[in-house]
């Protein structure tokens, strides 16, 4: 796939640009809209691509035309972030974005695994900001993420939506119960600071206490709802077999009529289940006389209140409602510790998944492809195939790190277009990082010459770079000013 | 009695206005003399009562009835001033009680004095708990009893008749409880219950709890029937689920007590299913005979055959621990079953 052209308009101004094979936007300074021009070529085609500070690109009708592999021409016209409209041979079509943005891309590469798509833009776009610092995962714009294990089982056709799903639950879970932590800590603030100001009424205390009271009590309520129902079940039953009226002969011949005084642990069930209602009775009671008695002390402090308009802040009444839910730090410390430990398990099974036969072929490919490309920038090779996936990124100087990230996408979008046999467009923003110099940067753009001919580029930056046929797209100003 | 002033002490009704110290004692006294004459009868016991037929009053399956007369000195070992009057006022009490009851097996006297029936040497039989039925009595000491019922219009039948000594003095509590708690040491080594479950003292205020309120009821009869004394106790030992036998750690022990709870619970309340687990173990014992930890064996072997019972459970439980869930749910049945025969046994429920 190829972009041909894009149409750019932002109130009374427009632009029209052509693209040819390799491409250079090119300004004589930084901010005049290199960046932004590169964006809208992606925001174009339906991606979900921060503004920069000149353009707000909802307020933009952006129009682009693409040419697939074969040879077909697409065009799209994208003047809203929520849909997009698609033509392709005089049928049109609109996309709700971004439900709909993986169904789009499919229609556009023809790839239809999603965690391909879903990493599909790492391999192409090097984002001036985050696209020179991520390898192996990390993000690549806003917040679209790359991550080449996902990108491999995709590519390997390595089904773990199943492990997925129950990642996906248990990170909600554990965000849930980080939401609920956070609220017990506010809540032990709030108790903190009750307790140093005379601020809390007695009354809010006293309610407080009675809230959770009354969810002790409703927990009761519950279970003697239950113990009920199971003791009436079990009566049934009995009354059933007794009414049956069966006769059962023992060992010594003699015939035995059933009555619930020989059926072994009838009885014993329903006794059992008599005594604990008498007891959560009992507590439930007892619950319920202490509910009535702290209700008599608030209608106390009530009277002797009357005379002061007790008018609560919002922040006040938010602090109290905040105070009355009952939750125990420590249990979900515990929960949200063992959720992780389910969530780590779940990681590991999706890895070894990863690794697997077909996945290990795809990686040892990728790995070889990183290698070469290294060797072609006058790099290190790597050493094993784990330094594809445990990188620190830290131990690597600027130069180093800037073409290894150079070499890890490429090899990725090899793998991609070898698995789907497409081409994709390579678009670098400002490839010279600042500590490349220009013998790194001539032997990256002698590979993008010599390894993918059939890749359209498109390089933006305020040097001048050596590709074949370089066809320049110059920013004055401004980006949106007709200049072609 | 001053019921009051008792009433919320669930330790020992101890008030520090000593006027009251004396009667407090004696309501003391009187609730642990139940509890022994209870526990010593528990097997042929139907049901006990604070001041029925007599201060203690306790009804046999055969529908006879144990009376017995409760006389406490507060210091029993240095003061011997009241306890001939005691022992009258008993011996009244028990031959009135005798009259009206119609139907007695036994009429005790028990008390804490080692002099019993008074005078000026303390007998070594008298030491310690004593059981002595009149028979057992010295001749002087039957003597000292026909005298004194003599006196009265309708006297005891003496072949009925036995003194009881508990000892039962000062107001530590350690040493005023020590035979009662040793007493209910026993049942509950006789009864197989884990004592951490319930200690010998936890008991010990459990029922003397449950025993005053029975004395303090205006209307009679009132009685407490041995299924009403027992069945708190069953309920206690076996309420707690035993995890112990599975290989859980602890957040796994969380999650079953604080999530799963409910359906422990009603698996052990539905007939239906408790006695199909417990038909298919007593097969399994019967075909399995040479086994060791039989209810082990047969959880560990069976539980499969259980699992449609989490049918309807949540998936977000792993089915690792959902396995752990049956036989959880397995062992609390059978183990409560196998505690409940033991307890039913041991007190002839």
């Amino acid at each position: 796939m190829r972009f041909k052209s894009i149409y750019l308009r932002e109130a009374f101004e427009e632009r029209h640009i052509e693209w040819s094979v390799n491409n250079l936007i090119h300004s004589d300074n930084n901010s005049k809209g290199k960046t932004t021009l590169l964006r809208l070529l992606l925001y174009s085609i339906g991606y979900n691509i921060p503004n920069t500070h000149d353009i707000k690109f909802e307020k933009c009708i952006v129009e682009s035309v693409i040419e697939t592999d074969s040879y077909e021409e697409i065009s799209f016209k994208r003047n809203a972030r929520n849909h997009i409209f698609v033509t392709k041979n005089n049928e049109s079509q609109t996309y709700i974005l971004p439900s709909q943005e993986c169904e789009l891309h499919q229609f556009i590469f023809g790839i239809s695994n999603t965690d391909v798509l879903d990493n599909l833009l790492g391999t192409f776009y090097f984002d001036q900001e985050h696209g020179w610092q991520s390898m192996n995962k990390g993000i690549v714009i806003g917040g679209v993420r790359f991550n080449t294990e996902e990108l491999i089982r995709g590519i390997a056709d390595i089904d773990c939506r199943k492990e997925k799903q129950q990642r996906e639950k248990l990170s909600h879970e554990i965000s849930r119960l980080q939401q609920m932590l956070s609220i017990s800590q506010y809540q032990a603030q709030i108790d903190t600071e009750t307790m140093n100001m005379s601020g809390t009424s007695f009354n809010t205390q006293i309610e407080s206490q009675i809230v959770q009271q009354q969810m002790s009590l409703n927990i009761l309520k519950a279970e003697l709802i239950r113990i009920d129902k199971a003791l009436q079940a079990n009566k049934n039953i009995r009354k059933y077999i007794e009414d049956l009226k069966l006769i059962v002969k023992l060992s010594d011949g003699q015939e035995v009529p059933v009555t619930k005084d020989n059926i072994v642990g009838m009885e014993d069930t329903i006794n059992y289940l008599e005594v604990k209602r008498k007891n959560i009775a009992g507590k439930y009671n007892n619950i319920s006389k202490i509910i009535e008695n702290k209700a008599k002390l608030i209608h106390r402090e009530d009277l002797q209140q009357s005379f002061f308009d007790n008018v609560e802040s919002i922040q006040d009444i938010f602090d109290q409602k905040i105070s009355q839910i009952p939750i125990n730090a420590v249990y979900v410390q515990r929960k949200i510790e063992q959720l992780k430990k389910e969530r780590d398990t779940i990681n590991e099974r999706i890895r070894a998944l990863t690794y697997f036969d077909r996945g290990a072929k795809i990686s040892d490919s990728i790995f070889k492809t990183i290698n070469y490309i290294l060797e072609k920038l006058g790099d290190e090779p790597l050493s094993s195939l784990d330094n594809i996936f445990v990188t620190n990124k830290k131990e690597l100087s600027g130069a180093i790190l800037h073409k290894r990230v150079f070499a890890y996408r490429l090899a990725c979008l090899l793998e991609v277009e070898k698995k789907y046999n497409i081409n994709l467009p390579i678009i670098l923003d400002s490839p010279r990082g600042k500590e490349i110099d220009n013998e790194n940067i001539s032997n990256m753009m002698l590979l993008l010459n010599k390894e993918f001919k059939k890749n359209q580029i498109i390089v933006a930056s305020i040097y001048d770079y050596n590709l074949d046929n370089l066809h320049r797209v110059e920013i004055k100003n401004h980006l949106i000013e007709q200049t072609e | 009695m001053s019921v009051e002033l008792v009433k919320n002490s669930e330790e020992t009704p101890i008030a520090h206005d000593r006027r009251a110290h004396a009667t407090f004692f004696g309501i003391d006294f009187q609730i642990n003399a139940a509890i022994v004459i209870m526990l010593e009868h528990i097997k042929e016991m139907d049901n006990i009562r604070l001041e029925g037929y007599d201060d203690i009053d306790i009804e046999l399956n055969d529908r006879s009835h144990i009376l017995a007369q409760a006389k406490s000195v507060e210091h029993s070992s240095t003061d011997f001033s009241n306890v001939v009057a005691n022992f009258k006022k008993a011996l009244v009490s028990l031959s009135e009680g005798a009259q009206k009851c119609g139907n007695v097996k036994q009429l005790i006297f028990i008390t804490n004095t080692s002099r019993p029936f008074g005078g000026n040497v303390t007998r070594p039989e008298f030491m310690g708990d004593a059981h002595r039925c009149f028979g057992d009595l010295s001749q002087n000491l039957q003597d000292v009893v026909k005298n004194k019922l003599a006196q009265l219009s309708l006297p005891l039948d003496t072949s009925k008749f036995m003194v009881q000594i508990l000892p039962f003095e000062t107001d530590n509590l350690q040493e005023r409880y020590k035979y009662v708690w040793s007493l209910i040491g026993d049942f509950i080594a006789e009864t197989k219950i884990d004592p951490e479950i319930i200690s010998r003292k936890d008991l010990r205020n459990i029922w003397a709890s449950d025993l005053f309120k029975s004395g303090t009821m205006d209307a009679f009869p009132i009685h407490k029937t041995k299924k009403e004394v027992i069945w708190p106790l069953i309920y206690r030992v076996t309420y707690n689920i035993p995890y112990d036998n599975e290989d859980l750690d602890e957040s796994e022990r969380e999650c079953l007590e604080s999530e799963y709870r409910h359906i422990i619970d009603e698996c052990n309340e539905k007939f239906e299913f408790v006695t199909s687990v417990y038909s298919d173990y007593l097969h399994y014992r019967q075909t399995h005979s040479g086994e060791r930890e039989m209810i082990n064996a047969f959880v560990l072997n069976q539980y499969s055959t259980y699992s449609y019972i989490l049918n309807n459970t949540s998936t977000a439980v792993s089915d690792e621990l959902k396995e752990k869930l049956i036989r959880v749910i397995l062992r609390s049945i059978l183990y409560k079953r196998e505690k409940i025969n033991i307890i039913k046994r041991e007190v002839g429920l």
